[in-house]
């Protein structure tokens, strides 16, 4: 027994500071391990985040079906509030008469009989107000992240050190072991070109500022948000007006300050559209002096609104802005005030099919972008301001005779500011390539439209793909 | 040599604490999941951890499976090291797990033993002084399953044979009886190594 606990202690002498290099592939292997443990974590976690991103998107989706589905309801009843002479020779092009919405058609059917009763008195009535709300408010929020930056110098340089010592303690052990070849030790010319290759290899990885340029393509959907000033809106027909899906892209290009952080500009071709589709409340309105055609009343889309038509041509208040018109389009029909004695009814333009505005825009962004994740897949956080400039502004009608460009959009600013907050998914193909998917959120920080009474904001989501190339 | 083995000594004294700050420092580096740490401390404990887990294997490849779960193991869970004890320590009992984890799940695999037959033989000083480390190691390799685990675990890891019991599912006295073949096959297997070199120098 005594024996044996001698044994004992010599044997774990012995083994107090015994050592073996292991092989090189165990260290690769174990960074292999890693690596796919890390890649397993964090597809979890992107699973989880586009779980969040699908509620999220779902939610916004469903608030604006909701918005719209709230303004179908608004009625139109004509009140003039202007005098117009019929004579179309003299009349002024500015003039659109200003007409009312009305909470409901029970209220629309006493304002409108009392309003008969009126008229065989005075040709002057009284102008109804009602309050218009259609304010809206969206806040593009730019989230700064911290920068974070690990200071490995000091810790390499430490390590050399201790390295030193290391391999110094190994040779007293080597020593002894030399005549020994059961486990193999590299040698030392080996070692050298092994600390070498991982040497230029940190340094590579260290390179940190980059150019990189994009390229992208953009399915996207257009919205707004908007108000308008009473008179405005009293002659405008907002009916159905929703967005509408259309495509950009454009080329980026990055420069990377640091490991994280990196600035972005580039050109980029976007498009903000609306449609505006039937208008339900014509046919119940009984003010309009007009039998409505009954196929055209049918389930077929169908749109009406006020118009003013001057030697000039059709003023028409709509969506976007007071949209000017060349002629009347195809297809189209002028309903106006042809057997009644007074001026209190409006003039108004019915089409069958779709009326449509659609803006073109150049922009030249002015892009933050943070690394949240930087590995084979990263995901990025990217935010900050575009200047747009308007290069088209067109009014379209479409129906049986096609679609047709009818005009565009009066007051439209050339230069507009918008701001933008996007989440970018990379995924590295090669040292230079990676492919790229960016949900975007653009929202114009100014109305487009510079008329007073009209607060225009186009917005856009966008899902920017393509590859991007880092030099 | 203008380093000798003294001087050796005080370098490695003066720079320990240097040494154990650093230590913690790239412990907290891994704990963040930083790669190049995980690098450095591997490169600081994988020959002393590898010397551990050929000790509890029956060869490299086996050695080096378990070393390679022990470093994944030791990457994913220092976040919960306290720094508290030795961290080296905390290592060690990793790789040890990890050979008694195995052990567990291939139990059933391995014979009954036969537990008698006590020789009683004992090995000279002198021969067992002359023997290194890794001979030992290559011994210790050739054992059974179950004297390599208990071996180990008695006499490299201070265990009693209650723990012992516990940690491999058997009964204390199989640890006992196990731990006394053991060390009976390595008396054995020295004298008929060694022997003979010790008649020699004894002569």
């Amino acid at each position: 027994m005594k024996d044996d606990l001698h044994m004992d202690n010599m044997f774990r002498e012995k083994f107090e500071d015994f050592s073996v290099e292991p092989p090189a592939h165990v260290w690769n292997n174990i960074q292999e391990q890693m690596v796919s443990r890390r890649r397993k974590k964090r597809m979890a976690y992107i699973g989880w985040i586009s779980a969040a991103a699908v509620v999220v998107f779902a939610f916004i989706a469903g608030w604006m079906l909701n918005d719209s589905s709230s303004r179908i309801t608004e009625t139109v009843v004509e009140q003039q509030t202007q005098q117009v002479k019929p004579t179309p020779e003299t009349s002024e092009p500015e003039t659109v008469q200003a007409i009312e919405p009305a909470s409901s058609d029970k209220q629309l059917q006493q304002t409108a009989s009392k309003l008969n009763e009126e008229r065989a008195f005075s040709a002057n009535e009284n102008a109804f107000v009602a309050e218009v709300k259609t304010t809206r408010e969206v806040q593009p929020a730019i989230t700064t992240a911290d920068r974070q930056i690990g200071n490995y110098e000091l810790l390499e340089a430490r390590n050399e050190i201790q390295f030193v010592i290391k391999q110094n303690g190994l040779a007293e052990i080597r020593r002894e072991e030399a005549t020994f070849d059961k486990v193999e030790i590299l040698p030392e010319s080996d070692r050298v070109l092994i600390a070498e290759n991982v040497q230029r290899l940190n340094s590579k990885k260290e390179k940190n500022n980059a150019w990189i340029v994009g390229a992208h393509v953009s399915p996207g959907y257009s919205a707004h948000s908007s108000s308008y000033s009473n008179d405005y809106a009293q002659n405008m027909n907002e009916v159905q007006n929703g967005g509408v899906s259309n495509v950009g892209g454009g080329i980026s290009i990055q420069y990377k300050t640091n490991k994280r952080l990196s600035i972005e500009s580039g050109v980029y071709y976007a498009q903000n559209s609306q449609s505006t589709g039937t208008s339900n409340s014509l046919f119940s309105a009984p003010m309009y002096d007009y039998a409505p055609d009954m196929n055209l009343a049918a389930d077929a889309p169908s749109y009406a609104n006020n118009v003013s038509v001057t030697r000039d041509g059709i003023a028409m208040n709509s969506t976007a802005g007071v949209v000017k018109m060349k002629g009347m389009p195809a297809g189209a029909e002028i309903n106006a005030k042809t057997e009644s004695l007074s001026d209190s009814y409006a003039t108004t333009m019915v089409s069958d099919g779709e009326f449509s505005q659609v803006f073109d825009f150049i922009e030249i962004p002015v892009y933050l972008r943070y690394k949240l994740l930087d590995h084979k897949f990263g995901i990025d956080l990217m935010g900050g301001l575009s200047a747009g400039m308007i290069v088209g502004n067109n009014a379209y009608m479409e129906n049986d005779y096609g679609r047709q460009n009818i005009g565009s959009t009066e007051d439209i600013s050339s230069v507009n500011i918008s701001g933008t907050l996007g989440l970018g998914f990379n995924y590295d193909l090669g040292r230079h390539f990676s492919l790229a998917m960016e949900p975007r959120v653009n929202y114009f920080l100014n109305s487009i439209n510079t008329n007073p009474d009209i607060d225009y904001k186009p917005y856009r989501f966008g899902w920017f793909t393509g590859v991007y190339y880092t030099f | 040599m203008l380093f000798t083995k003294s001087v050796i000594i005080d370098t490695l004294a003066a720079h320990l604490q240097l040494i154990l700050e650093d230590l913690k420092q790239i412990i907290k580096e891994c704990a963040k999941g930083n790669t190049r740490a995980q690098e450095q401390l591997y490169k600081l404990f994988a020959p002393k951890m590898y010397g551990v887990c050929l000790r509890y294997s029956k060869d490299k490849t086996e050695a080096e499976d378990n070393l390679q779960e022990g470093f994944i193991k030791v990457f994913t869970g220092i976040k919960n090291f306290r720094h508290e004890g030795s961290f080296e320590g905390w290592m060690r009992r990793i790789m040890v797990n990890v050979s008694l984890e195995k052990f567990r799940k291939q139990q059933l695999m391995y014979p009954v033993e036969d537990m008698a037959m006590y020789e009683g033989n004992q090995v000279s000083d002198d021969i067992l002084a002359n023997i290194s480390a890794q001979e030992i190691t290559g011994l210790i390799q050739e054992l059974t399953p179950r004297y390599r685990m208990v071996f180990n675990l008695y006499v490299f890891e201070g265990m009693s044979h209650e723990e012992i019991s516990k940690e491999m599912n058997i009964s204390t006295g199989t640890s006992k009886s196990n731990l006394a073949r053991a060390r009976d096959v390595l008396k054995n297997r020295v004298r008929a190594l060694y022997g003979g070199l010790d008649k020699n120098n004894t002569a």
